[in-house]
C-alpha cells in the first residue's frame, strides 16, 4: 500500500494562510489504512484547523469530507457537490489522489496536507516498513522475495557490501536505530531455499529506465480498453 | 447531571469542563462522591463512556470546540482497566491530543487524564476539583467560540461513545473496582 505522513501543522497553516474557507479532503483507501488520512484524520485536522483559527481571532469555515479513492475520478464525483461549496481543498490522499483532485477540480486551490513517502506494510501495528520501489522490474525471483532496491541502503543488485556487520547494515535510520542488512537477510532465505547458487551470479547494472529515471511512466491495457 | 453557571462578561469566571468518565472507576466514583456527600465543582459535565479506551482524538478535540475550557478524562489505574489496556491507550491518545492543542494554540494544560481507583468518591471529588481550580487559573479557553454550549454540545458530539444516564448495564456503587 501507499504510506504517508501528515505534514507538520505549521506547514499546513502555512499553505493554507490567508484562506477562510477550506474544505479537508479524506481519502478512504490507503492513507485511511496507515491512519494517516482517511476521513476520521481529515475530520480532526479540520478540528484543528478551526480550533487555532478561533484562538487566533480569524473567521474560518472548514469542514471536511472523504472520498472512497481520490485516484479514481468516478469517486470523485461522489464529492463534487462538496468540494463546489469551498475555493480551497487541503487534500490528505496521497500525491496521487492530490494531483487527481487538482485536476478533477482545475478551479479550486488543492493543496497537499500530507507527505507521500513509501510503498510499505505495516510490520506490526502502527508500523509501516518500505517493501517495494516499484522500480518497474522486479528482482524479487532471484533474491529470495526480499527487495534490494528498497530494503538495502545502496539498492546493491550484487550484495552484500562491506557495511553488513552481524547481519545489521551500517546505515542507520533516521532514529539511529538498526536496519537488517537486506543481502545477508537474501543469502540467509537462499540458503534455506538450497538456491545459494543464485547468489553467484553477477546481476548486470539495471535498466533504470523502466524506473522513474525513464520519465513518466504509462501503463496501457489493450484488452480491457473500452471499445 | 450538573448544569453549568451562566456566564458573562461581567461575571467572575467559572470554568466549563467536560469530564469522560469510564463506567467502572471514573463514573463510579463520581457516583460515590455523590453518595458521600462529597462536593465538587457543579460545572463539570460528566460524559460516561463505556472504557477510556473508547475514546479518541476527535472526541477530545470536539468537545473543545463545543467550547469546554478544560477537559478531564477519568479511567482506572493502569493495570486495573476491566478491558485490560483501554486505560493505557486512552493514555497515549490524550498525550498526543496535548500536543494537537499546543500546535492550535491551546494550553495542553486544559486536558488531563486522571486514574482514580473506583468508587472513590473522596478520590474523585478532589482531583475534579483541583483540575477546576487549575482551569479556573488559566481562564477562558481560546478555542471557545462566543455561545458555546460546551454541556449539550459535547454531549451531542459525544454521543456516539457515551452511555445514556439511564442505561441498566452502569455500574452500581457496590460493582464498581474492588479498592
Amino acid at each position: 500500500m501507499i504510506t504517508a505522513e501528515r505534514k507538520p501543522f505549521d506547514e499546513i497553516l502555512a499553505l493554507t494562510a490567508g484562506h477562510d474557507k477550506i474544505l479537508v479532503a479524506g481519502c478512504e483507501t490507503c492513507v485511511a489504512v496507515c491512519l494517516t488520512g482517511g476521513e476520521k484524520e481529515a475530520e480532526i485536522l479540520a478540528s484543528e484547523l478551526r480550533m487555532k483559527a478561533q484562538a487566533d481571532g480569524r473567521e474560518l469555515t472548514c469542514e471536511h469530507t472523504a472520498a472512497i479513492r481520490q485516484c479514481e475520478w468516478e469517486y470523485l464525483d461522489m464529492i463534487a457537490d462538496k468540494v463546489a461549496e469551498y475555493p480551497v481543498i487541503l487534500s490528505m490522499a496521497c500525491g496521487i489522489g492530490i494531483q487527481a483532485m487538482a485536476e478533477k477540480f482545475a478551479d479550486k486551490l488543492v493543496l497537499p496536507a500530507v507527505n507521500t513517502n513509501m510503498l510499505g506494510m505495516p510490520q506490526e501495528h502502527a508500523v509501516w516498513l518500505e517493501r517495494c520501489g516499484a522500480c518497474g522490474d522486479c528482482v524479487l525471483g532471484v533474491t529470495g522475495g526480499i527487495c534490494p532496491i528498497v530494503r538495502c541502503s545502496k539498492s546493491l543488485l550484487n550484495g552484500p557490501c562491506g557495511g553488513s556487520h552481524d547481519g545489521k547494515c551500517e546505515v542507520t535510520g533516521p532514529n539511529g536505530e538498526e536496519i537488517e542488512c537486506a543481502w545477508q537477510l537474501i543469502h540467509d532465505k537462499l540458503r534455506a531455499q538450497g538456491r545459494e547458487d543464485l547468489l553467484l551470479a553477477i546481476t548486470p547494472p539495471k535498466d533504470w529506465s523502466k524506473s522513474n529515471s525513464g520519465g513518466p511512466r504509462k501503463m496501457v491495457r489493450k484488452e480491457a480498453k473500452p471499445v | 447531571m450538573s448544569s453549568f453557571p451562566p456566564h458573562s462578561d461581567g461575571e467572575p469566571f467559572e470554568p466549563q469542563i467536560v469530564g469522560l468518565a469510564c463506567n467502572h472507576c471514573g463514573y463510579a466514583s463520581a457516583d460515590s462522591a455523590g453518595g458521600l456527600r462529597r462536593a465538587y465543582p457543579p460545572a463539570i459535565s460528566l460524559v460516561r463512556i463505556p472504557c477510556t479506551g473508547r475514546i479518541e482524538a476527535i472526541h477530545l478535540l470536539k468537545a473543545f470546540e463545543a467550547g469546554a475550557d478544560g477537559v478531564v478524562v477519568v479511567g482506572c489505574v493502569e493495570g486495573d482497566c476491566l478491558y485490560s489496556t483501554g486505560n493505557l491507550w486512552a493514555r497515549q491518545c490524550v498525550d498526543h491530543v496535548k500536543e494537537m492543542l499546543t500546535e492550535t494554540g491551546v494550553e495542553p494544560e486544559r486536558l488531563e487524564m486522571y486514574n482514580i481507583p473506583g468508587p472513590n468518591g473522596a478520590g474523585f471529588a478532589a482531583t475534579v476539583t483541583a483540575f477546576a481550580e487549575r482551569i479556573k487559573a488559566l481562564g477562558p479557553s481560546p478555542a471557545k467560540r462566543p455561545g458555546a454550549q460546551p454541556q449539550e454540545d459535547a454531549r451531542a458530539a459525544l454521543g456516539n461513545i457515551a452511555l445514556s444516564d439511564n442505561d441498566p448495564h452502569a455500574v452500581t456503587l457496590e460493582e464498581g473496582h474492588a479498592q
